[in-house]
């Protein structure tokens, strides 16, 4: 059943078993887990069933770290979330990722990648994607089409898998409307928690709406699923009035904000102009279809383990030309464009050290078009945990009276050093496997940032998961430290970003905690 | 052993034994020239064979502070770690400059010349190519 608050009467008391606020990936995928469960179901979500602007507007925040796309338009307020216009691209954290590692602090989930691979599998039905299987060769790519040295054993090809993109609300709005003991109440805005007096354990939700009503809804357990930033910015708004939010006892909540680091990493001049490698686009030029799937080049775990670094991955942006005849032009054109002023000399000498070895039989694989001359690096790599990055409270207040956020992503010196050092291993290896040599846009120093260096649209670590209380806002259970019967599901309980889109593991956590939930009410 | 085998192998021993000859005493090695020229310009024929861009590379290398480096005395031991080359062969340059370069990268003996991550040898070799050209 939908129910729209608006037409509830103020002060009414909602009832139900499981109390779910956000309705996106993870509030979508924990209900639909419990359709059948005979238990009371609320998915309480503050927006409607189409993006309205005042709902939009209550995303608003303030920004004062390293530039950060703005928090109202790219999260979307209404039923299905930001899946309403995520890009469906979907990838498992690597085993590395859930490790806890030397020298690197603040690593480390409570269990390991090998624990969540059954949840992993049942996220791909969810997200309406191919098997749980990102080798290359489960997609049809022969290893000899993978040129060196992305074949290993520094760096490796995989794929990540296009969803369609599932857009949760359309897609599974008539199963949710069919359970008749679940109810989606929509423009119903989750205000805060309140607990009882020992604040160990909820008892309420307030609920307003944009037309000025204010209810409640007692559960027995409740969750927070109202995204990356969100979940934190509700912990911080819950308790009782005098405290600083609701399990932040060691003042962890909103600290810990990461996403992907985005930008043009570099140049690479490819020695053999037959090194195109169609699968790193989704159209497949052949068929003129779009592929399900699209071809990335990673550290490989051992390089990561091996030299300290953490994940990451480069996409090629291929560019096309015919160099022995256009060297000149090339020299006017591209050496002004960000390759310096030397690129077709590099290219001319590259192609003279490198020779010609194997150009025949690539040439024989892929020599149809253009050659292939120069290739743009594009990075997404992973930001690490840093305390000082943060989402907190300001002094800006919300139509209910709410504070706003303020967001403080700060990438920091390790994250340049990472990425530098991610560079410097690329360009090592393309060098040695003659595949070409690279141009790093990146300065040598630990602090400055090309300047189209974004953070993407992947909310993370907010509401960190640890065992400790003093390093995690949850549990292994996804669970508040503290708190008898609030959980959180979404990205912010991820305690490192790894390399892989958040969503799928959004999904895998979600239907994790929806088992778990299950057995608690039973 | 093949018919024939034994003869081949005492050639290519001879051969090698003539170009150790030839070059021994390293110092003066590089001023040797032949109906094929000195042997930097047999060297950057064989594997740079478009001189005019490892020029341009190479001035670039030379002016980021390393004048040091600029003669043909001083870059010949660089690009061949102090032994003197055991053949001088096109192909010999070729495959030993291929592996120098292949285990420059592997070593990380890399420089930036322009911002480009070039090995230190194929850097050198352009810079030879800039000093060899006068
Ligand atoms: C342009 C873009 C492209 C993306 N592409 C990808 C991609 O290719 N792959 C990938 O893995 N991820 C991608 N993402 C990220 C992806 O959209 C998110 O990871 C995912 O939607 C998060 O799911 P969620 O359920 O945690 O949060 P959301 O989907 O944001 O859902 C949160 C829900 O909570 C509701 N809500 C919020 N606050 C309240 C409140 N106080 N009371 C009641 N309800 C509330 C919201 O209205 C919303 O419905 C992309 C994001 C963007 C912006």
């Amino acid at each position: 059943m939908f129910v729209d608050a608006r037409s509830i009467p103020d002060g009414t008391v909602l009832e139900a078993d499981l109390c779910i606020v956000g309705a996106g990936a993870a509030g979508i995928t924990i209900a639909r887990a419990f359709v059948a469960s005979g238990l009371r179901v609320a998915l309480v979500e503050g927006g409607a069933q189409e993006i309205e602007q005042d709902s939009q507007e209550l995303y608003a925040a303030t920004e004062i770290g390293q530039p950060y796309p703005d928090l109202s338009v790219c999260r979307l307020r209404y039923f299905g979330g930001t899946t309403n216009h995520w890009a469906g691209w979907c990838l498992p954290l690597d085993a590395i990722d859930f490790e806890a590692r030397e020298g690197l602090p603040y690593r480390g989930w409570p269990f390991d990648r090998a624990h969540l691979d059954p949840w992993y599998r049942r996220a791909h039905s969810v997200v309406q994607i191919g098997p749980y299987d990102y080798s290359p060769s489960a997609w049809g790519i022969r290893e000899p089409a993978i040129p060196a040295p992305f074949n290993g054993p520094r760096f490796v090809t995989k794929v990540l898998q296009a969803s369609p993109p599932t857009r949760f609300g359309p897609v599974y709005e008539a199963e949710l409307r069919a359970a008749p003991r679940l109810t989606v109440y929509l423009h119903a805005n989750a205000l805060g928690f309140s607990t009882d007096a020992t604040g160990r354990e909820v008892q309420t939700l307030s609920i307003g709406t944009l037309s000025g009503r204010r209810l409640s809804l007692r559960a027995r357990v409740f969750v927070a699923a109202t995204g990356g930033v969100e979940n934190a910015r509700l912990l911080l708004l819950s308790g009782r009035p005098d405290g600083n939010g609701l399990g932040n006892a060691h003042d962890l909540v909103g600290r810990f904000f990461m996403s992907h680091m985005e930008f043009v990493g570099g140049t690479i001049a490819v020695s053999d102009p037959y090194a195109y490698f169609d699968f790193s686009y989704d159209f497949n030029a052949t068929t003129g279809r779009k592929r399900p799937f699209v071809s990335f080049v990673g550290p490989s775990q051992e390089a990561m383990r091996e030299l300290f670094l953490v994940n990451g991955r480069f996409t090629w942006e291929y560019h096309f030309g015919q160099v022995l005849d256009t060297i000149n032009a090339s020299r006017r054109l591209i050496g002004r464009g960000g390759h310096g002023d030397t690129f077709a000399d590099i290219l001319t000498v590259i192609r003279d050290l490198d020779g010609l070895a194997g150009v025949a039989a690539r040439k024989a694989l892929f020599g149809q078009g253009l050659p292939v001359e120069f290739l743009k690096v594009r990075c997404h790599l992973e930001q690490l945990p840093n305390p000082a990055s943060r989402v907190t409270l300001g002094d800006e207040r919300d139509p209910f009276g709410n504070r706003r956020i303020v967001m403080d992503w700060r990438p920091a010196a390790a994250d340049k050093r990472n990425s530098n050092r991610l560079l410097h291993l690329l360009g090592t290896e393309v060098g040695r496997a003659g595949f070409g040599r690279l141009r790093s846009a990146l300065a040598e120093d630990d602090t400055t940032w090309p300047d189209d260096m974004v953070g993407n649209a992947h909310q993370m670590g907010t509401t960190r998961m640890h065992r400790d209380p003093k390093l995690g806002v949850v549990d292994e259970n996804c669970r508040v430290h503290d708190v008898a019967n609030l959980y959180v599901a979404g990205s912010s309980v991820f305690p490192t970003s790894g390399g892989g889109n958040p969503t799928l593991t959004i999904v895998a956590l979600a239907l994790r905690l929806a088992d778990h939930l299950k057995e608690r009410l039973a | 052993m093949r018919p024939g085998a034994g003869r081949a192998r005492r050639r290519v021993v001879a051969a090698g034994l003539a170009s150790v000859a030839v070059l021994c005493g390293w110092g003066g090695a590089w001023r040797q020239t032949g109906s094929a020229g000195s042997l930097p310009r047999r060297l950057l024929n064989a594997v740079l064979p478009n001189l005019a861009s490892a020029q341009a590379i190479g001035h670039v290398y030379l002016r980021a502070g390393r004048a040091a480096e600029a003669s043909v005395e001083r870059l010949m031991p660089l690009i061949f770690a102090g032994q003197p080359p055991a053949a001088t062969s096109a192909a010999a340059f070729r495959t030993f400059i291929a592996w120098r370069v292949q285990r420059d990268f592997a070593e990380g003996a890399v420089v930036r010349v322009d911002g480009w991550m070039l090995s230190v040898t194929e850097a050198r070799l352009c810079a030879l190519a800039a000093v060899a050209a006068g």
